[in-house]
This record gives structure tokens, C-alpha cells and sequence, in this order.
């Protein structure tokens, strides 16, 4: 993948999934009986470095959540995660020794080794 | 802090153990101490994801003892969750200040439903210790039932005068220490029934003896964010399998390499220099011999029986041996104690 993809510049304004996470999640999205792909992407509390990612299927957006059409899915980010996320690309990493979905997030000073979790 | 004792205040202390000797138990209102409200659906699965204990087959009822930590695995408090229903968390620490535990909370509620109310003006508190702890506040509250009480277990009245006792049984100064955490408007009929029981309350020098002997940490004196939990002695309160929680690589790491480099011992004085040389809390101690620090006196007590001065402290752990003579940075030659000394 996509490396130039990841490491291109993202506005802060937005959050970018690669075509590769966007159809892994349309996949996921697939085998749990869903119509279309809707995403929640946010962050809480927790995970070694104190911030972890949180990804779930969901029906639709909140009413605080930003909404951002990419690839194919649409995807909700929480106002209050969206400051931590501004500028991340979702990307997707299989083969064996590929993590799954990846956070490259500009904002992240310090990740776990998991990578799961992260610090600002 | 201990000073060189006058001779008042050694009788007045000696009267106190005296009565703690008879009862096997004793009373004392801590001037320290936080506890907060957690409320919300997300409380205990947050308070999960950031603190080193499991949390999540808590029952209402049951409280467990979990530690806050910061991201380089340090000790910002220590925590008692008592889990009043599904929604209702009390978190109650014996940290003189809210603030830390508050902040280190809050700092990480992104999109959780769980909020923090300071309840530490509203609910006051009476620590009862002593081997004999648990029939004393069975005397006090003969409403609760507390037959095969453990660590952890809380027995509650949900309205005495109208205000709500909580019974929690800490272990706080040794075994069967309980943590009495009373409502306003109970709090004048807790206080009526200590005074007809005739208990006078002991003082924290008392209380801090008893935990001394029996090497227990307190939060605020024995956890600070110079140390991490394994440090402070504080293992047990530490779920190796949870999972991740924030500082949990570094605190993993210590504890696979053999890494932990300092620990909680007991000391006294040594011999004979009790009328002479004081110590007290935050004290540095180095090798008689000179050298750089190799810990600090965290806890300072008289022992009411003899007035030696008894201690805890965090030491490194290559100078926790009986070969290598320390003192305070005051001056103070220290001997440290062994579970055989008493």
C-alpha cells in the first residue's frame, strides 16, 4: 500500500480511509448482514499511552458526529475525538505480519507498542 | 512528621495505645482523604481502561482496590471503587487532595458517559483498626451484618437518620481496618454512638503506628508519581492479564525483566539515638559512608510503648540489607526492620 498514500499531507479538517481499510470495512460490514458501510471512528480513554482507537459498525450518525463520505463508506467521528483525529489516515495492513486496520495520526507524539494506543 | 516528643504528648500517646491495647481496636477521623462520585454508564469500563486492577465483574455492593497510574507506570493515587449500582461509582482514596485522581480521570474522558463530582465535603469519615476492628463496628452498627468479611467488602445502610453509612473494609493500618464513609445526617448519631461506647479517638500518629508495624502504604505518603506500584508494594492490586490500561508497557516491562529497582521497608532508629536524632517524612536517606541518595522516608511514628521512632520507607533495593549502615540526610542513623523484628 500505499505508503505515498499514508504519508501524503491530509488536511486537518478531515480524516482519510484508504480504498484498502474502506474495503475491508465494506467486507466486515458485509459478513455482519449490513446493507452499507457505516463507521465510527473515535477515541477514548485507555490503552498504555492513554488514548486508544475505537472502531465499530454502527446504523447511523449521532447527532455530534461529523460526518465524512471516503471511498465508498461513510464515516462518524465524535466532535469530542475529532480533535485527536484531525488529519489521521485509516489504512489496512494484512499478510503476516500486517496489524489490520492502522491509525497514522499526525497528532499521535508517542504510540503503544500495540499500536492501539496512543499519546498527545 | 515526628519532632523529639515531649513528655505530654509521649503519655497522652501511651494512654492511647493503652486503650487501643484493650479494645484491640481503635477509632480515628483522618483529616486526609478524597472521594469522588463517578457516574454514568461508562464509569467502570473507563475506570477499567486506565487503572491497573480488573474492574469489570465488579458486583454492586463489592468495592476493589485499583491504582491510577500515568503513562510512565508512577502512582498518581490509589483507589478503593465501590461500585454503588450500575450507574453510581464512589471512588475513595486517603490522597489529601481530589485533584490528581480527578485530573487523571478527566483527562481521558473523550466520548465516555461518565462524570466526576467531588463528594469529599459531604461525606465524612472514621477509620476503625485493629485486630479487634470488626467487632468494634459491629458494636457501632450492630444494624450490619459483617460475618465473613474480607478486603473489599462493603456493607452499607442506606439511611440512618437519613444519611447513607458505608462500612468498607480497607485493611488500611493491617488486617481488619475498616473505613467508615458517613453521610451528613448520620453523622451526629455515629458520633453519639462513639461517645456512649466511651471510645476516644485516636490520633494519626496512633493510626500511623499501627500501619507502620504492619508496613502498609498509604496513599499521599507511600504513592506519589515518583514511584510506580511495584515499588510501593502495592503487586496485589495489579491484574497482570487484563490487558492494557495507561501506563501498563512500562509497569509489564519492570515486572518481566526483574527491572523494579526500589521497594517499601520498615526501619527504626538505631539503637540508642531516639532522644537525639529526628526524622522526618521526605527525608532523604544515603550510606553512612557517603554517596549519592538511595531513598526517602515516607511515614514517621512513635511507637507509644517505647517512643523509638518507627518508619517506612522507599529504598533502593540494593541498600536493603543489613551490612550497609544508612542514615537521613538530617543526620539520623536508621536500622531497617525485618518482618522478625517487632
Amino acid at each position: 500500500m500505499a505508503i505515498a498514500e499514508t504519508s501524503q499531507f491530509v488536511p486537518l479538517n478531515t480524516v482519510r480511509v484508504t480504498e484498502k481499510a474502506a474495503s475491508k470495512a465494506i467486507e466486515f460490514a458485509e459478513k455482519a448482514g449490513r446493507a452499507s458501510c457505516r463507521l465510527r471512528i473515535a477515541v477514548q480513554g485507555g490503552g498504555c499511552s492513554g488514548l486508544q482507537y475505537v472502531l465499530e459498525l454502527v446504523d447511523g450518525p449521532d447527532d455530534s458526529d461529523k460526518v465524512i463520505n471516503e471511498n465508498g463508506i461513510e464515516v462518524y467521528i465524535p466532535k469530542r475525538a475529532f480533535v485527536f483525529l484531525a488529519g489521521t489516515v485509516l489504512d489496512f495492513s494484512d499478510g503476516l505480519n500486517g496489524r489490520g486496520f492502522e491509525f497514522h495520526n499526525p497528532n499521535a507524539k508517542r504510540t503503544c507498542g500495540c499500536g492501539d494506543s496512543f499519546a498527545v | 512528621m515526628t519532632a523529639i516528643a515531649t513528655p505530654a504528648a509521649t503519655a497522652e500517646l501511651f494512654e492511647q495505645y493503652s486503650d487501643y491495647d484493650a479494645r484491640d481496636a481503635a477509632i480515628f477521623e483522618p483529616e486526609f482523604g478524597s472521594t469522588l462520585g463517578h457516574v454514568g454508564h461508562d464509569a467502570l469500563d473507563l475506570l477499567h481502561r486506565l487503572t491497573t486492577n480488573s474492574l469489570l465483574d465488579l458486583e454492586d455492593g463489592e468495592a476493589r482496590r485499583t491504582v491510577l497510574t500515568n503513562e510512565k507506570g508512577r502512582i498518581i493515587d490509589v483507589i478503593w471503587v465501590l461500585r454503588r449500582s450500575e450507574l453510581e461509582l464512589l471512588l475513595v482514596s486517603d490522597a489529601p487532595e481530589s485533584g490528581p485522581m480527578r485530573q487523571g480521570i478527566e483527562r481521558f474522558t473523550i466520548i465516555e458517559d461518565a462524570e466526576l463530582n467531588d463528594l469529599t465535603a459531604s461525606l465524612k469519615r472514621w477509620y476503625v483498626f485493629g485486630p479487634g476492628a470488626t467487632r468494634l463496628v459491629g458494636e457501632l452498627l450492630p444494624e450490619l451484618d459483617l460475618t465473613d468479611s474480607e478486603i473489599g467488602s462493603v456493607r452499607a445502610l442506606d439511611r440512618l437518620d437519613g444519611g447513607v453509612v458505608l462500612a468498607l473494609r480497607t485493611d488500611a493500618a493491617g488486617p481488619e481496618s475498616w473505613l467508615l464513609i458517613v453521610g451528613q445526617p448520620a453523622v451526629s448519631e455515629i458520633t453519639d454512638r462513639i461517645t456512649r461506647w466511651g471510645l476516644s479517638p485516636a490520633s494519626e500518629e496512633l493510626f500511623d503506628f499501627v500501619r507502620i508495624s504492619n508496613t502498609q502504604p498509604i496513599a499521599g505518603k507511600e504513592s506519589s508519581e515518583e514511584i510506580n506500584p511495584l515499588e510501593a508494594g502495592l503487586m496485589h492490586v495489579i491484574d497482570f492479564d487484563k490487558g492494557c490500561y495507561v501506563g501498563q508497557e512500562v509497569i509489564a516491562r519492570l515486572d518481566t525483566y526483574d527491572k523494579v529497582q526500589r521497594s517499601l521497608v520498615r526501619f527504626t532508629l538505631a539503637d540508642g539515638e531516639s532522644d537525639e536524632a529526628t526524622v522526618s517524612e521526605k527525608d532523604r536517606i544515603v550510606p553512612q559512608d557517603g554517596g549519592r541518595d538511595v531513598g526517602w522516608v515516607t511515614s514517621v511514628a512513635r511507637d507509644p510503648r517505647t517512643s523509638q521512632t518507627v518508619g517506612l520507607a522507599i529504598l533502593r533495593k540494593a541498600y536493603n540489607a543489613d551490612d550497609v549502615p544508612l542514615v537521613t540526610d538530617q543526620g539520623a542513623p536508621i536500622t531497617l526492620l525485618r518482618d522478625r523484628d517487632q
